[in-house]
């Protein structure tokens, strides 16, 4: 939603009391002029502000610069995130920065209009792409022949060359095995989509592992039911 | 090694009961392994003039990187992740330059750093460490690189390693924990060889830190916030210098028989790969020829010839994509 962005940017804060930006020396952080409360609240806004305006999601150290060193910046993060308990978007940490994402439940409703607004979420995917980029994230190294195996048909070229073009996978180091055939992996660019910090956040990671399918060597069990349990949890995002 | 450095009786097999003696005892025998060590570290070309020498021995690399490889392993075994060694193994020598790595391939990249950079106290040595572990690249490694060299002001060196590995989880405070728990063992084992005075470090704090030995009390592996992680070091190290030790024994004998066998080879440029086996853990026949400027099938033929003397040895235990090693 580019346009609604550049609207909100517009319309300036009621409080103008930050001096002019021309000049980062002139920029006040520490806001010690103000009454501890008001201060909060002001830093709770710029924080807010910026991730709001940014085009991409913005790493913590870049906003600690916008508060004064005193200032705890989780607890900052918190309060954010109960004001916005009521709104329909939400603060969310992915790829390792801050974003503002609309609740996944507004997607419908954002895709009606139909316009530019870009899907933060993962893109729309078939069954079986889905089925694949999971299996690849927990199994990862795994190449093709390996991800057939496991969801129990033939995974095609085609899935892996969508998955590619999507950059949520990229081929790794060659297996061993005749043929050489490459071994995939997941990118930056999938942990960012599915809003997750790092690959240890993937969902039930302890449970597979608990009953031992993460295991090098190939399980006869099948992931499916386990890998689809979860596809209740990625209707898409929007930004 | 010398019984009374091994410490079968003491610190090893004894429960850490008695926290202070533990601790005297722990140290006492990670300085005796160290030193065992640092001789065969300054050993020089010839082995038999240990101690001598300022020069690392020829074996030195291939000692770093499959000590980097344990490392690695047993860190991938920390993270969680599915590689195990021979993956590890794999993933490192057969891919193409221009693959992406793997999870665990990262960490591998990590600890071969040791080799393949000069380990140099500075920012930028923090960074690409920063980059391998993927942690959140706003890190401030400037921070770090001013932690180690402070640490180096320190007047034991496994003291130097201890702060420095507790000091540096404050910085890297936004890091995901494991990562950042690694990343404190790779500064540990950074400071201490830089402390003891060799070329370059050897990964040895990660390869014993998560041991079922090295446990503490409730039964969980020691991490570098807990109050007793000096001990915790002191034991690490004592148990990882005894089997690097090892480990350099077992290379200085077949990096012997290798040179012992190099004026038999008649391939061209065989001087060239045998550099390349005495510097790595294992060489592929593909790397083997593209460095030397040998053809794919000259390089397997000098590597069968060199099994058939047996100086090397296929490391994967496949008929196909075989990779040798010392």
């Amino acid at each position: 939603m580019p346009s609604m962005k550049a609207h909100r940017q517009d319309s300036a804060p009621p409080n103008r009391r930050v001096p002019r930006r021309d000049g980062d020396l002139l920029f006040d952080a520490d806001l010690s002029d103000l009454p501890q409360a008001m201060r909060w609240r002001e830093w709770m806004g710029r924080v807010e502000a910026a991730i709001f305006a940014a085009p991409s999601p913005v790493t913590r150290d870049a906003l600690t610069k916008l508060v004064g060193r005193d200032c705890n910046f989780d607890d900052l993060i918190c309060d954010i995130r109960d004001d916005l308990r009521p709104r329909p978007y939400d603060l969310v940490l992915v790829a390792g920065g801050y974003q503002l994402r609309t609740k996944p439940r507004y997607a419908d409703a954002i895709r009606v209009l139909n316009n530019d607004a870009r899907a933060a979420g993962p893109p729309a995917l078939t069954p079986t792409e889905l089925l694949t980029v999971t299996a690849i994230a927990y199994l990862q190294p795994a190449t093709r022949a390996e991800l057939s195996r496991l969801a129990g048909k033939e995974i095609s070229r085609d899935v892996i060359g969508r998955l590619k073009g999507l950059d949520l996978i990229a081929a790794g180091p060659r297996a061993p095995t005749p043929g050489a055939p490459y071994a995939y992996v997941t990118t930056r660019k999938f942990l960012e989509v599915f809003g997750l910090a790092s690959l240890r956040d993937l969902p039930d990671i302890e449970r597979l592992e608990d009953e031992g399918l993460l295991e090098r060597p190939q399980p006869e069990a099948d992931l499916d039911a386990v890998l689809f349990a979860e596809e209740e949890d990625l209707k898409e995002h929007w930004e | 090694m010398p019984r009374w450095a091994k410490g079968d009786a003491g610190a090893q097999g004894r429960r850490q009961d008695d926290a202070l003696g533990g601790a005297g005892d722990a140290q006492f025998f990670a300085g005796a392994a160290l030193a065992l060590l640092d001789h065969i570290l300054h050993s020089g070309p010839d082995v038999s003039s240990a101690g001598k020498s300022s020069a690392e021995p020829p074996f030195a690399g291939a000692l770093r990187q499959r000590l980097a490889l344990r490392a690695a392993t047993a860190c991938a075994r920390i993270a969680r992740l599915r590689e195990d060694e021979p993956a590890l193994r794999d993933a490192e020598h057969l891919a193409s330059f221009d693959a992406a790595l793997t999870p665990g391939g990262r960490l591998h990249r990590l600890w071969r750093l040791f080799a393949t950079r000069p380990a140099r106290l500075d920012a930028p040595f923090m960074r690409a460490a920063a980059d391998c572990l993927e942690v959140p690249p706003h890190i401030d490694c400037e921070a770090l690189a001013v932690l180690v060299r402070e640490s180096l002001t320190t007047e034991n060196p496994l003291n130097a390693a201890t702060r420095v590995s507790t000091a540096a989880l404050h910085i890297l405070d936004d890091a995901p924990q494991i990562d950042a728990e690694i990343f404190a063992l790779w500064l540990a084992d950074l400071v201490l060889a830089r402390r003891l005075g060799w070329a370059a470090p050897l990964p040895l704090l990660a390869t014993t830190i998560s041991h079922p030995s090295m446990r503490v009390a409730n039964g969980r592996r020691p991490h570098p916030g807990d109050p007793d992680w000096s001990l915790s070091v002191a034991r690490a190290y004592a148990r990882a210098a005894q089997e690097a030790y090892a480990l350099a024994g077992e290379l200085s004998r077949r990096s012997a028989m290798l040179s012992s066998v190099a004026p038999k080879l008649r391939a061209k440029k065989a001087a060239r790969v045998v550099d390349l086996l005495l510097a790595d853990d294992c060489v592929s026949p593909a790397r083997a020829a593209k460095t030397a400027g040998l053809s794919d099938r000259a390089a397997r033929r000098l590597f069968d010839r060199l099994v058939a003397l047996g100086a090397v040895r296929e490391l994967s235990g496949r008929a196909n994509f075989r990779l040798y090693g010392l």
